[in-house]
C-alpha cells in the first residue's frame, strides 16, 4: 500500500514522475513479514525445526547404523542388566531411565519424532492437494460434479475417523504395489491421507464458491480465459493459504491418529521406536510407578502438538485476507 | 438512436434474464425478473447511458449481453451475429471485442497477481506474441492510461482506487475491443478521481472509435458523457432519448420517473431542491412486480390524473398503507416504448403521454 496522502497522490499522476521498476510487495511477502514479528509465531517455527532437526537425526542415525558394523542399530542396543532403570545423570543415555529391555527412553523419544513427523507429513502430502482440487473443482463448476463430491466427502465423514482408519488398515493388509508396501507404514500414510481431506476440501469449496462469482473472475471470463485456466490462474492462487493453514493444522490430526493407531498396534510395525508404541508398551507402567516412558512419550508429542497449533494459528491469521488489518 | 440508417453495432431486442430463486424438493421456485424485455441499439462510436436505482437490472443487462449470465429471451446482435447463439469458438473470438470495466476496482483485479500479468492475460488468450512484445504492449497500454510502466511487477493492493480503475481499463482495452460495457466505472471513486477516469475514457472512445455502454446510478454522470441515455425501472426500459433531450435542449422527457429521476440530482444553487419529485413506496420486488406499468404504485402523474377523471375508469390502490386513486388503464396494460409524435429518436413508454392515452 502507499503510504501517505502525498505519495499516493503524486503516483495517480502517473508517469510525470520516475517510478523504481521494482518487485511488488506479493501477498505472500506480506504475510511473512507478519510471521516474522509475531514473537509466538517465530517461538512455535523454532520449536517444530527442532522436531524436524531430530527427526532428521534419526534418519541419518538408521543409515549410518545400516552401514557401519561399530554403530549399534536401536534394537541391538538390548540389555537386560540395566532393565527399567529410573532417570538418572550418569550417562547421557539414562536420562529419561529405560525400559523393560533396557533400552534408553531418550534415545526412543527421539526416535519417535522420525515416525511421527514422516506419517503427518506424507498423510497431508496426499490429503491436502486432493482436498484443494476436488474443493475447487466441486464449488467452481457447482451442479452435478458438486453434489458428486458434497456427496462423496458427507459419506466419508459420516464414519467415525478411528473406526475407518482401522478398517483401511485391515483392507490394506497383504496389499503391495511395486515398492509401496501397504500393509506397513506406506499403508499408514494412505489410510490417514483418504480420511484427512475432507476438512480442506469442506473449506475450499465454500471459498471458492465465493471467489467463482468476484468481479475479476467474471473480468477473466469476459476476456474468454478457458475454465480450466480460471482454475489454476484466478482461482486456486486464492485459495493456497488454506492449502497451508490446513497443511500445519492437519499435522496434529496425522500425529495423534498415528500415536493411536500404533496404541493399537495398527500402526508401525512392532519394535520400531514410536510415541504410540510407546504409550502402548508403558500402559502397564503406571501400576508400578514407572512412570518415565509414558511420560516421555507424552511430553515430546505434548510440545509438537502446541506448537503446530498455535502455529497454524498464526498462519492462518497472517494470510487470510479477512483478518486482515484486524491483528 | 432508433434510426437504422446510423451505423449499428449492437440490437438488442426483448432481452429477459430471470433468475429462479427458492423452490426445491417437491416445491416450486419463483422467478426474479431481473431484465424484462429491454431493447435498445447502439451506435458505433456512440455511448449509451443506463441509467437507474440499484435494483433495476442494468448491471444485469451488461452482464448477459457478455454472456456471464445465460439470457432467458430474446436477441441481441453484435455487428450482425447473433449473441445468444454462438458457438463457443465463435464465443471466444467475439470475446475479444467486447470487453468490460468494473464498478469495484479493487475486487476487479485478481490479488495474487501482478499488473503485468493482469494486463497480459487477453493478450494471452487472444493473440500469440512473442514475449518481449507482449511485454512492450502492456507496457504502451499502462502508458495509456496513464500509469508508469515501471508498474508491472507491483500487485493490485499496492495502487490507489484510480490507480486500480486504470489498470482494469487497461486490461479492457488490451484486447483491441470494439465494445466496451463501463457497469459503473466511476461510483465508487472519489469525486475528483471520478471526473479524471471520464476523460481517460472518452479520450480513449475518440482515439480508437470504441463504443460504450454506459451504466450508472447518476444522471450527472451520465448527462456528461452519453450520446443517448435509456432509463430503466424494474427490469424495463421507460425511456430512451437523445442527450440534448435529457439536457432540455430540445424537447423535453416525458416519462414521469424520468422527471423524478432527473429532479434528483443536486443542483449547486440555495433552496434549487425545494421543487424536487418525491416518489412515495419503493423500488417493487422483481419478483411481484406490479401489474400493467411496473411504475404506477409510485407514480405521481397517474395520480394527478386520476383526480380530474371519471371514478370508472380509475381505481383505488395501496402504497405504504394508504389508499390512493389511480388510472385503472395503468394497472392493467402494460406500456411498451413508443416513438414522441415530434422526435423518432425519443421513446417512452407512459400510457398516459403516448398519443392513445392523450
Amino acid at each position: 500500500m502507499t503510504t501517505s496522502p502525498s505519495q499516493s497522490e503524486r503516483s495517480e499522476k502517473g508517469n510525470r514522475y520516475k517510478v523504481e521498476e521494482a518487485a511488488g510487495l506479493s501477498l505472500w511477502a506480506d504475510a511473512m513479514r507478519r510471521i516474522r514479528r509475531d514473537w509466538v509465531a517465530v517461538l512455535c517455527l523454532f520449536v517444530i525445526g527442532l522436531y524436524v532437526l531430530i527427526a532428521l537425526g534419526g534418519l541419518v542415525y538408521e543409515i549410518l547404523a545400516d552401514h557401519y558394523e561399530s554403530i549399534p542399530r536401536f534394537s541391538e542396543t538390548v540389555n537386560y542388566a540395566q532393565s527399567n532403570l529410573p532417570p538418572s545423570a550418569d550417562h547421557w543415555t539414562l536420562w529419561l531411565g529405560t525400559d523393560w529391555a533396557g533400552k534408553s527412553v531418550l534415545v526412543k523419544t527421539l526416535l519417535g519424532a522420525k515416525v511421527s513427523i514422516t506419517v503427518a507429513f506424507m498423510a497431508n502430502i496426499i490429503a491436502v492437494p486432493l482436498g484443494m482440487i476436488l474443493g475447487a473443482i466441486a464449488g467452481y463448476y457447482g451442479k452435478r460434479t458438486d453434489a458428486f463430491i458434497v456427496w462423496l466427502f458427507t459419506t466419508l465423514s459420516s464414519i467415525p475417523g478411528i473406526i475407518l482408519l482401522i478398517a483401511l488398515k485391515y483392507a490394506f493388509k497383504g496389499i503391495h504395489l511395486g515398492p509401496v508396501d501397504l500393509s506397513g507404514i506406506h499403508g499408514l500414510y494412505l489410510a490417514l491421507g483418504i480420511i484427512s481431506w475432507v476438512n480442506t476440501c469442506r473449506l475450499v469449496r465454500a471459498e471458492v464458491f465465493k471467489i467463482r462469482e468476484l468481479d475479476y473472475v467474471q473480468a477473466a471470463r469476459a476476456i474468454g480465459v478457458s475454465n480450466h485456466r480460471i482454475l489454476v490462474r484466478h482461482v486456486l492462487p486464492n485459495v493456497s493459504h488454506l492449502a497451508i493453514i490446513n497443511f500445519s493444522l492437519g499435522f496434529v490430526g496425522a500425529i495423534t491418529a498415528e500415536v493411536i493407531l500404533s496404541y493399537l498396534g495398527l500402526g508401525v510395525a512392532v519394535g520400531t521406536p514410536s510415541w504410540g508404541s510407546m504409550i502402548n508398551a508403558a500402559r502397564m507402567d503406571l501400576f508400578i510407578g514407572r512412570w518415565w516412558e509414558l511420560t516421555s512419550a507424552v511430553m515430546a508429542m505434548f510440545f509438537l502438538i502446541l506448537a503446530l497449533n498455535l502455529f497454524g494459528d498464526r498462519l492462518r491469521d497472517a494470510l487470510d485476507p479477512r483478518l486482515k488489518n484486524v491483528s | 438512436m432508433i434510426d437504422t440508417t446510423d451505423n449499428l453495432l449492437l440490437t438488442v431486442s426483448d432481452l429477459k434474464t430471470h433468475f429462479p430463486v427458492g423452490g426445491g424438493f417437491l416445491r416450486r421456485g419463483k422467478v426474479v425478473k431481473a431484465v424484462d424485455g429491454v431493447s435498445f441499439t447502439l451506435r458505433r462510436g456512440r455511448t449509451l447511458g443506463l441509467v437507474g436505482e440499484s435494483g433495476s437490472g442494468k448491471t444485469t443487462v451488461g452482464r448477459t449481453l457478455l454472456r456471464l449470465i445465460p439470457a432467458t429471451a430474446g436477441r441481441a446482435e453484435f455487428d450482425g451475429q447473433d449473441l445468444f447463439s454462438l458457438t463457443s469458438r465463435k464465443l471466444k473470438k467475439l470475446r475479444r471485442r467486447m470487453q468490460m470495466i468494473f464498478q469495484d476496482p479493487a475486487g476487479s483485479l485478481n490479488p495474487r497477481m501482478t499488473i503485468g500479468s493482469i494486463v497480459s492475460e487477453p493478450l494471452r488468450v487472444h493473440f500469440s506474441l512473442r514475449r518481449s512484445d507482449r511485454r512492450d504492449r502492456v507496457a504502451e497500454l499502462l502508458r495509456r492510461v496513464g500509469l508508469a510502466p515501471e508498474y508491472v511487477n507491483r500487485y493490485p493492493h499496492e495502487f490507489s482506487g484510480g490507480q486500480r480503475q486504470r489498470i482494469g481499463i487497461a486490461r479492457a482495452l488490451a484486447s483491441n475491443p470494439d465494445f466496451i460495457v463501463c457497469d459503473e466505472p466511476v461510483s465508487a471513486l472519489d469525486v475528483s478521481i471520478q471526473a479524471q477516469i471520464l476523460n481517460l475514457l472518452s479520450d480513449l472512445q475518440d482515439e480508437l472509435g470504441l463504443s460504450y455502454l454506459f451504466i450508472a446510478h447518476n444522471l450527472a454522470v451520465v448527462e456528461h458523457f452519453a450520446d443517448d441515455v435509456a432509463v430503466m425501472y424494474l427490469g424495463r426500459i421507460v425511456e430512451v432519448a437523445r442527450k440534448e433531450i435529457v439536457l432540455g435542449q430540445t424537447g423535453r422527457l416525458q416519462h414521469p420517473y424520468t422527471e423524478a429521476l432527473l429532479s434528483a440530482v443536486p443542483v449547486a444553487q440555495p433552496g434549487a431542491g425545494k421543487d424536487r419529485i418525491r416518489l412515495p413506496g419503493e423500488v417493487p420486488s422483481p419478483i411481484h412486480p406490479p401489474s400493467g406499468c411496473p411504475f404506477h404504485p409510485r407514480c405521481p402523474l397517474t395520480r394527478q390524473r386520476a383526480a380530474e377523471m371519471p371514478a370508472a375508469e380509475t381505481c383505488e390502490i395501496r402504497t405504504e398503507g394508504k389508499l390512493h386513486r389511480v388510472v385503472k388503464r395503468c394497472t392493467c396494460e402494460t406500456p411498451t416504448l413508443q416513438p414522441t409524435p415530434e422526435n423518432p429518436t425519443h421513446q417512452h413508454a407512459c400510457l398516459l403521454r403516448q398519443k392513445s392515452g392523450e
